[in-house]
């Protein structure tokens, strides 16, 4: 809400500068986000004046040459370019010696014709930051010679306001010099309008249908208006400094009544109204077209003005074009109704309408100001624009608000609640400084009655708030709570995360916090997961939730290579979606991918692009640091995946995630340069290291024996490798597969697998007896099983 | 009686003094380890000149037998003395010449088979933010990402009309399903589950339907939630001075509280802070949202709003990390240009 700071004082007419009004009201909760001057020039020597005559240059085309009058008896000569301007136009003149802003203004010579000075533009005067022709007065309400400052009323501010969405009553100068004056100890200027005594005697019969959406609804014919009147200046500047633009003078006036005292009102055009008003619930299958042009379908649940043959306004938000009131309408209807914030829910974001109508009922609009606003406004009708007004009629009962609330209040609260020690007596100053009224009916029990403009206080608690606000929260102390000591142990998903990602770090991955929203195409990049769709995206970039992360490492990944990187190593941590059936699943997954160099290009070091091995590397490292699990890996064939080189990952049979590389095909789809490994793991499906048993070191000594067999190429070394560990030999203690091996010696369909075996016994030194023994058992069995051979 | 010139007199004496001159003379010029070598084959060898007259001291006398036996002895201990020193001196010198052939350029880059990668500042500030607040007490929980309309608004005082839904554009999923706009969510989860005392942290992704240079669809947000007997708006504001001062590590730093509107909260207040610079003072920053829990909370997840208080308070983590670093474009964060992720350390 953006409010001129003269119009702030003339109801509040304080002492306080300008900066302290900003941070009275900051304070109060209605927070000041800028205080900017109308005009960011010095404007003092701009007079207005009035264009007696002009005639065209002789030489240069374009150009006029104008005699302008400002009020003294030499008529100053102006050479002007605007093509707008007429005899008898008021407008702003800058004489030479003058300067506006950065600009000096000089006599000039046009070809013989010594310009005086400038016809200004509301650019040229700092008004408007771009704008086209001259800044034109209405003749009636201005004469020539009168400064523009004194005109414009400048120089003067205007305060922005981002008001909470409680604050409805704020919603109006009238609101906002309510809460300045209650801090401010100074009486708030504002006068009840005089009563219009109707001199004619036309009326409108008002049918409310829907009382429950409207309980009041008050209307006045006023005929006879000229309304192709300028609208006064004082009234268009005011609007203009609330962001309100001018359109004609009933518009103007309903507005400028709107935002001096918060009351919304709509002028209808009188004649094209058929028989009266209806307030009521809009059928299926009606239209309506708004004074913005647009055709809006209505639905039932929407409240509606009508008339006997059609909707004629949305109730609270726009008026129709039909009806509208232009320059040319002579009678009017004039709308002054209460319309409760529940109309209104919900409308603006249907229709993607808010109005400045809208968002005042939407949060509450003061029920005792239809009849005010109503009086107020048909005044300042009456006098602008001529006009004769009818008596007001007034459908519904105010019965029908629910107003003076009151609620039961235990100031002992209030101490309670903000740990401070104010007597009952402040609490009391407070709340009556803002219109509350009390009755102590206990000593420790009040009763205090809302104010009807506050429609956001319903419980004790608000009226704590209340009294904190205007107290001031900087008189709150400050302590720190009492805590009794809670020793516990970091929660294990976040120890996690922090461990996995320390190992993600020193394994050279940089961390990536990416969309958890992706393109549908990039969702369905890989695995052929059903996804979880938006409803209402921004961009079809993020149109479905990722099902898993690797696809949005996708995004950092093309990026950085079209930033001239070579070599990427990334890691993400975060939740991934799935559908299963209609059921959402959310999982924490982990996934890292390494693209180009295992490492950067260096001396002394051959380049080698990472592979597979080196990413099962990556993986087995890292989640061995916080899972204590084998990893089983088995081919796999999965959409977007090197068929060849890729695995799931399971864990106790459970599937937890996969590793491979992506599939070439795609990697030239990208238009990456080489291949892309990954792997990704559901943590969720993982189980934590627990607290480990203590196993004694052995002091006997170990003996290694390295066993090198041939196997067909069809066995894999998991075969292998799981056959020699489901043994359960007791004092095989560590084995590792070290070499692969094909070609010379050995049988073109087969392979060979070196495995060093480790042997060691926690009661007694091996002898190679003991040892040899075992060395056959795991032999035979590797025969029996994969039909492995020693390898001579 | 002797003879006056014996054999040992006449042959073998003048033979040891000449043999082991000219020994220790070679031994002396003797230029590789090899060569000292077969200088020791020569004199001290099997067959060598020492070993030779030794053997010849059957044929004296068994009177000028321990004399000359001396003689020889003394002869090769100090030719075994000389070739042992010289063997020294040419092993040092070897050693010398191998060390200088060793020598590298030692400011050459090391080897690096695996640099070190990086933490996100996102990730680095939502740690620094839990690590104050765990150190205060609170326990570190998570919630879902995707929630139902209860959890997020209805059971947070947010009705299906209340203004405040507009200040939360939502994303809509599986049409009623949502993704959470805060993590205020996990609040009404956490004290649905618990009673009080309750002290909780929420670190957290949240995601609202807006999208310019100042708004991200999807950003994180740290909220916290103590509920107790007792708790003040003045504990509130002690915690929160704390955490800001810890946080930012700056003494000279202003605090402001102003009151605002949350619907979870009542009352509520925004926290802005105010930094003294090298360029005089800035302007009042929004930094976090805060107040005491709504009654309408507590009586929805059963508490006796009566019997206890509580406060909640809800941060943006790349409002912070942005005046943490002094980054000024919120979008940098989604785009991880790795050589702006790099920046910020592990």
């Amino acid at each position: 809400m953006k409010i001129s700071e003269k119009w702030l004082r003339e109801f509040v007419p304080t002492k306080l500068s300008r900066e302290d009004i900003s941070h009275r009201l900051t304070m109060l909760g209605l927070e000041v986000d800028s205080v900017l001057p109308v005009s960011s020039i010095d404007l003092r020597g701009v007079i207005l004046g009035k264009v007696v005559e002009f005639d065209p240059h002789h030489s240069i085309k374009n150009l006029k040459i104008c005699k302008v009058d400002i009020g003294d008896d030499y008529p100053k000569t102006v050479i002007c370019g605007a093509p707008e301007i007429r005899q008898g136009s008021l407008v702003p003149y800058a004489p030479a010696g003058l300067t506006l802003g950065k600009r000096q203004i000089k006599k000039r010579d046009f070809d013989g014709v010594m310009s005086d000075g400038m016809l200004c533009s509301k650019e040229d005067l700092g008004l408007e930051e771009k704008s086209e022709g001259l800044f034109t007065f209405p003749v009636d309400s201005v004469t020539e010679g009168q400064s523009l400052e004194e005109t414009l009323d400048l120089p003067d501010f205007v305060f922005d306001i981002d008001l909470t969405p409680n604050r409805g009553d704020c919603f109006s100068v009238l609101g906002v010099s309510r809460e300045l004056s209650a801090v401010t100890n100074e009486v708030l200027r504002s006068s009840t309008p005089k009563s219009y005594v109707a001199d004619v005697e036309d009326t409108m019969a008002i049918d409310i249908q829907w009382p429950e959406r409207c309980p009041i609804y008050a209307g006045r014919v006023i005929r006879d208006i000229r309304n192709l009147v300028d609208t006064p200046t004082y009234i268009s500047e005011r609007l203009l400094r609330s962001g309100i633009r001018p359109i004609n003078s009933v518009v103007d006036i309903t507005n400028y009544v709107m935002l001096e005292i918060g009351q919304p009102m709509h002028a209808f055009d009188y004649e094209k109204l058929k028989d009266g008003i209806l307030v009521r619930e809009s059928t299926e299958r009606e239209q309506l077209e708004l004074l913005d042009g647009r055709i809006i379908d209505l639905t039932p649940e929407v409240l509606v003005i009508a008339d006997h043959e059609k909707p004629i306004a949305l109730a609270g938000v726009m008026g129709g074009a039909y009806t509208g009131v232009t320059n040319n309408t002579n009678h009017i209807f004039l709308e002054s109704a209460f319309f409760e914030p529940i109309a209104l829910a919900g409308i603006a974001r249907k229709y993607g309408l808010q109005t400045d109508a809208s968002m005042r009922f939407e949060r509450g609009v003061d029920p005792n100001l239809y009849e005010i606003a109503i009086e107020r406004a048909t005044n300042l009708i009456c006098d602008i624009c001529g006009g004769r007004a009818g008596p007001i009629v007034i459908a519904g009962s105010p019965k029908r608000i629910k107003r003076n609330k009151s609620i039961t209040f235990r100031p002992d609260m209030v101490n309670k609640r903000l740990g401070t020690h104010l007597p009952e007596r402040a609490m009391l100053d407070a709340l009556e400084s803002i219109r509350f009224s009390i009755t102590r009916e206990k000593r420790d029990e009040w009763e205090v009655r809302v104010p009807s403009f506050r429609f956001d206080i319903n419980l004790e608690v608000d009226l704590v708030e209340e009294v904190a606000r205007l107290i001031g929260y900087d008189k709150i102390p400050t302590e720190l709570p009492k805590i009794d000591a809670q020793p516990r142990l970091y929660p294990e998903e976040q120890r996690i995360k922090d461990v996995l990602r320390q190992g993600f770090v020193w394994r050279s991955f940089t961390e990536v916090v990416t969309y958890s929203f992706v393109s549908e195409d990039k969702g369905n990049l890989f695995g052929a997961e059903e996804v979880v769709r938006l409803d209402n995206p921004i961009t079809s970039e993020m149109e479905v939730m990722r099902p898993n992360i690797l696809c949005s490492l996708v995004y950092p990944l093309l990026h950085n290579v079209n930033r001239q990187k070579n070599e990427l190593r990334l890691f993400e941590i975060g939740k991934v979606f799935k559908k299963d059936g209609d059921v959402i699943v959310e999982e924490l997954h982990a996934a890292c991918l390494r693209f180009g160099p295992l490492f950067e290009k260096q001396w002394g070091l051959k380049l080698k692009s990472g592979d597979f091995f080196d990413i099962k590397g990556d993986m087995n490292t890292i989640l061995s640091s916080v899972f204590e699990t084998e990893l089983e890996l088995n081919p796999c064939c999965i959409n977007g995946l090197h068929p060849g080189q890729s695995a799931s990952v399971c864990s106790g049979g459970e599937q937890i995630g996969l590793v491979g590389a992506m599939h070439p095909s795609l990697v030239s789809d990208l238009d990456l340069s080489g291949s892309v490994v990954f792997f990704e793991v559901n943590l969720d499906a993982l189980e934590p290291c627990n607290v480990k048993t203590f196993e004694p070191v052995s002091k006997f000594p170990s003996v290694t024996r390295d066993i090198s067999i041939v196997v067909s190429e069809g066995v894999s070394a998991q075969n292998c490798l799981s056959i020699v560990g489901n043994l359960n030999i007791p004092i095989l203690r560590d084995l590792q597969l070290f070499d692969l091996y094909r070609g010379q010696g050995i049988d073109s369909l087969k392979k060979s697998f070196s495995i060093g075996l480790i042997f060691q016994s926690p009661s007694g030194t091996l002898t190679d007896d003991e040892v040899d023994r075992v060395v056959d058992i795991i032999l035979k069995s590797l025969k029996k099983e994969v039909g492995a051979v020693l390898r001579n | 009686m002797e003879p006056l010139f014996s054999l040992w007199h006449r042959k073998m004496a003048p033979d040891i003094k000449k043999i082991c001159s000219e020994a220790l003379k070679v031994i002396r010029l003797a230029n590789s380890l090899d060569e000292l070598d077969s200088l020791r084959v020569k004199y001290l060898g099997k067959k060598g000149k020492i070993t030779t007259l030794l053997k010849s001291l059957s044929s004296l006398s068994s009177a000028e037998r321990p004399a000359a036996g001396k003689d020889i002895n003394s002869g090769k201990e100090r030719i075994t003395e000389e070739i042992y020193s010289r063997q020294q001196v040419l092993q040092d010198l070897l050693l010398a010449e191998k060390l200088e052939e060793e020598a590298i350029d030692v400011t050459l880059p090391g080897r690096n088979y695996s640099q070190v990668g990086g933490g996100h500042p996102i990730t680095l500030i939502t740690e620094r933010i839990l690590e104050i607040f765990r150190n205060a007490g609170f326990l570190p929980v998570s919630g879902p990402e995707i929630e139902t309309d209860y959890y997020n608004f209805e059971a947070l005082n947010i009705p299906s009309h209340h203004p405040a839904r507009a200040m939360h554009d939502t994303f809509y999923v599986n049409g009623g399903l949502l993704l959470r706009t805060h993590t205020s969510p996990v609040q009404i989860r956490w004290m649905e589950k618990n009673t009080p005392p309750i002290r909780i942290i929420v670190p957290g992704r949240v995601y609202r339907c807006d999208y310019d240079q100042t708004h991200s669809p999807m950003f994180h947000q740290v909220e916290g939630l103590l509920v107790d007997v007792n708790v003040t708006m003045s504990q509130l504001k002690g915690l929160i001075d704390h955490f800001l001062i810890s946080f930012f590590e700056r003494e000279d730093m202003e605090i402001r509280y102003r009151p605002s509107y949350f619907p979870f909260t009542e009352p509520s207040m925004e926290v802005d802070i105010r930094l003294p610079s090298n360029h005089g003072v800035t302007d009042w920053l929004e930094v976090m949202g805060c107040g005491l829990v709504h009654p309408t909370v507590l009586s929805n997840v059963r508490i006796d709003s009566e019997k206890y208080s509580g406060f909640a308070f809800g941060l943006g983590v790349e409002r912070l990390a942005m005046l943490y670093y002094g980054i000024s474009d919120l979008r940098q964060f989604f785009v991880n240009d790795i050589q702006f992720v790099e920046q910020f350390g592990r």
